[in-house]
């Protein structure tokens, strides 16, 4: 971690800074057409959930596939839209006495302070349904945690990119990689007689995915996959009896990773 | 008239404490006969009340004889050989709780053993025994409302039957593994048996058939055994609306023909190889409108030839249908198959022997696109299931995690609209739409109207 990102944390631990920075994308997200729609569409989601669900495992289930398809989706745009959002701005926010990696943290954790309301508004109905509390709240959590990854992606992606098209092609195209690309590679490398060889090699691909990380541990939460079927070697085992523990921390390093990326570019953009 | 009067003494003596052999208090009548005694003094279709208390086996019926326990009467084995025997015709077991019988497996031991015909046992209650009831070599018996609990645990202190067989690895584990446990109902070369309304639990195998035919087995709740049904060479046998839950595998039906399994439900039997319901070598049987639902693996088909699977459902199990090698002439029409991780197995199988629409009806496949231009509630377009893993589930298991996964829907969703070469599919012609149903009713609302 560079200097400057540890002093940018060290001022979000500033009250004054925080208040500023968290005001700042809470009153812009009010205005953010992209959280308009996702809230409408969460709420929606969740009130369908709650209606035409048959049991609590089909709820569940129905949550998994919108946070796979949805939530990264509009986390990403999210991120994007908010770190190109500004970009006319930056001559002027970097003229303010703080380092710049802490617009590029403050932003992160507002924004991830807002989806975990929204997200509220996709959980919470099939509750008063009778949902599962613990399987929807640790649902919620692991949602949220991938939003997070996103949003991080997301802004990484906004921060690189030079326009506001660059930026979604290069974000969209990360996540059509994460969500089908690296299965449909898997897929078709597991017929290879080499890659058979190597279990554990595979397996390893799969576990750095986030999406695949977060399915695999809401599948198996959700009693979808029976746990034998898949833990064949000694890496597949530890993955299965540990996916929950796995996918917080791959989400926390691709979080902190893509943080990093889109400080240091924001630092070399003041160069 | 001796056995009037015996019978007579017994009922008007009052009930004392006394030792039982394995120094449990028993309660029975005072200066009257043992059980055993009464039985052998009863007349030809007498019937004998047995008072609340413990009575000691084992006993050995020999006659057509009325057993009929009042609450709290038990009649419990010596924990050698079978707790009750019986060896004639006509014989009724009623309101009784009985135990102890031997744990031999190799002797068939059983808390209720029937060698004769046309045996009523019901409203029972078997307890602590290998075997719970076994049937040999008879017929017409009725099992009816019995509920029978498998023996789970050796006393610390027994000597065990078949020394490091039937308990656990650790010297000191007194746990009973499933396999060297006893069935709910054991049947070997029996017929016209009819076993209704029965609970089985902690049993190796719920129930068992081995060459026994023209059976009803009806209303029956079977959990937490090995499998619920243990089924071979066996044929002409009904099954209906019962329920195989939390068992290792719900039912498993080998080598038989000509059986009727109606409205069962086969609901979560979880754990690899767990399956709702096998189906290996067994041909012309119908299945029909069946819950099979949350197992490892829904339905299998191995080596099976012209069965008709109609009306069944087969929803959010890992695996819905597995489709072995060997299998031809099955006709599937109207079946369910929604929230299946991977609706269909196939492997290397070839699966096009098998009709997947009768008469024009064909099944109804998730998140099928509908069209539907006639509104006859039958897709216009055929349906591909793909078998995505095909032969690799074996070669390489890794593979299931990808389970679930958005490219698999992806592929899923291409072979709808163009067959994807090299991989494993089966072909629905007239798959059925969400509103099949509903159209059916309505048609079948009108036709009445009309009459």
């Amino acid at each position: 971690m560079t200097t400057k990102m540890k002093r940018a944390l060290s001022l979000l631990f500033d009250r004054n800074t925080a208040r500023a920075l968290f005001t700042r994308e809470f009153r812009l997200a009010l205005i953010n057409r992209y959280f308009h729609v996702f809230s409408a569409l969460a709420l929606i989601g969740g009130i369908a959930a709650a209606l035409f669900s048959e049991d609590a495992n089909a709820t569940g289930f129905f949550h998994l596939q919108v946070a796979l398809y949805f939530v990264s989706l509009f986390a990403l745009l999210a991120g994007v839209g908010s770190a190109q959002a500004e970009r006319e701005e930056w001559q002027l926010l970097f003229t303010q006495p703080l380092p710049r990696p802490s617009y590029v943290i403050g932003k992160f954790l507002a924004l991830a302070l807002i989806f975990a309301g929204v997200l509220l508004l996709l959980f919470l109905p099939p509750l008063f349904a009778g949902a599962d509390l613990s399987m929807m709240g640790l649902l919620y959590l692991q949602t949220l945690l991938l939003a997070a990854t996103f949003l991080a992606c997301g802004l990484a992606a906004g921060y690189f990119a030079h326009d506001r098209a660059q930026a979604l092609i290069v974000g969209v195209s990360a996540w059509l990689l994460l969500l089908f690309g690296v299965d449909l590679v898997a897929l078709f490398a597991a017929r290879w007689s080499g890659i058979q060889k190597f279990p554990d090699l595979w397996v390893t691909l799969l576990m750095l995915n986030p999406l695949d990380s977060f399915r695999i541990e809401a599948l198996f939460a959700l009693q979808q996959i029976p746990a034998e079927a898949a833990n064949k070697t000694p890496l597949a085992g530890w993955w299965t009896a540990h996916a929950g523990a796995w996918f917080a921390g791959i989400a926390v390093v691709w979080s902190a990773a893509m943080m990093t990326l889109a400080s240091l570019r924001m630092n070399r953009w003041e160069e | 008239m001796a056995a009037v009067l015996l019978w007579v003494v017994a009922f008007s003596c009052r009930a004392s404490v006394s030792d039982a052999p394995d120094g449990v208090s028993q309660k029975r009548p005072t200066n009257a006969a043992t059980l055993q005694e009464r039985i052998d003094a009863a007349a030809p279709n007498d019937t004998i009340r047995v008072e609340p208390g413990v009575h000691a086996g084992a006993l050995l019926i020999t006659k057509p004889v009325n057993l009929i326990g009042e609450k709290g009467a038990e009649i419990r084995g010596n924990g050698s050989g079978n707790a009750i025997t019986i060896s004639a015709d006509n014989v009724t077991l009623t309101g009784l709780r009985i135990t102890g019988s031997g744990l031999r497996l190799s002797d068939d031991d059983a808390a209720v053993f029937i060698t004769a015909n046309r045996a009523r046992i019901e409203n029972n209650v078997i307890a602590d025994s290998l075997h719970g009831i076994y049937l040999k070599k008879v017929s017409g018996t009725q099992i009816l409302n019995n509920r029978i609990e498998g023996k789970t645990t050796l006393s610390p202190s027994a000597e065990p039957v078949e020394k490091g067989i039937g308990q656990g690895s650790e010297n000191c584990d007194t746990t009973l593994v499933s396999n060297r446990r006893g069935n709910g109902i054991h049947q070997w070369n029996s017929e016209r048996t009819t076993i209704r309304g029965n609970e089985i639990s902690e049993t190796r195998d719920g129930i068992y058939f081995s060459f026994t035919n023209n059976c009803l087995v009806e209303d029956n709740l079977i959990h937490h055994v090995r499998y619920g049904l243990h089924y071979m060479y066996s044929d002409n046998n009904v099954f209906l609306n019962n329920t195989f839950t939390e068992n290792a595998a719900g039912a498993a039906i080998m080598f038989s023909k000509e059986l009727l399994v109606r409205g069962n439900r086969f609901i979560n039997n979880r754990g690899h190889r767990a399956y709702g319901l096998i189906f290996q070598s067994s041909d012309r049987s119908k299945l029909e409108q069946n819950e099979i639902t949350s197992n490892a693996v829904g339905l299998s088909f191995n080596q099976c030839n012209d069965n008709e699977i109609t009306g069944n459902r087969v929803t959010q199990n890992y695996i819905g249908l597995r489709f072995g090698s060997n299998s031809g002439g099955n006709r599937f029409t109207q079946n369910v198959f929604t929230r299946n991780l991977h609706p269909i197995e196939t492997g290397s199988s070839d699966v096009s022997g098998n009709q997947w629409a009768v008469n024009g009806v064909g099944n109804f496949w998730e998140n099928d696109l509908e069209v539907d231009l006639d509104h006859d509630g039958i897709n216009d377009l055929p349906h591909r299931e793909l078998d995505s893993f095909g032969i690799l589930r074996r070669d390489f298991p890794a593979v299931a995690f990808l389970s679930g996964s958005p490219a698999l829907k992806l592929l899923r969703f291409a072979n709808e609209r163009a067959v994807i070469p090299g991989m494993s599919a089966i072909e629905d012609p007239s798959p059925l739409t969400s509103r099949f149903w509903k159209i059916q009713a309505q048609r079948s609302h009108a036709l009445l109207r009309e009459k």
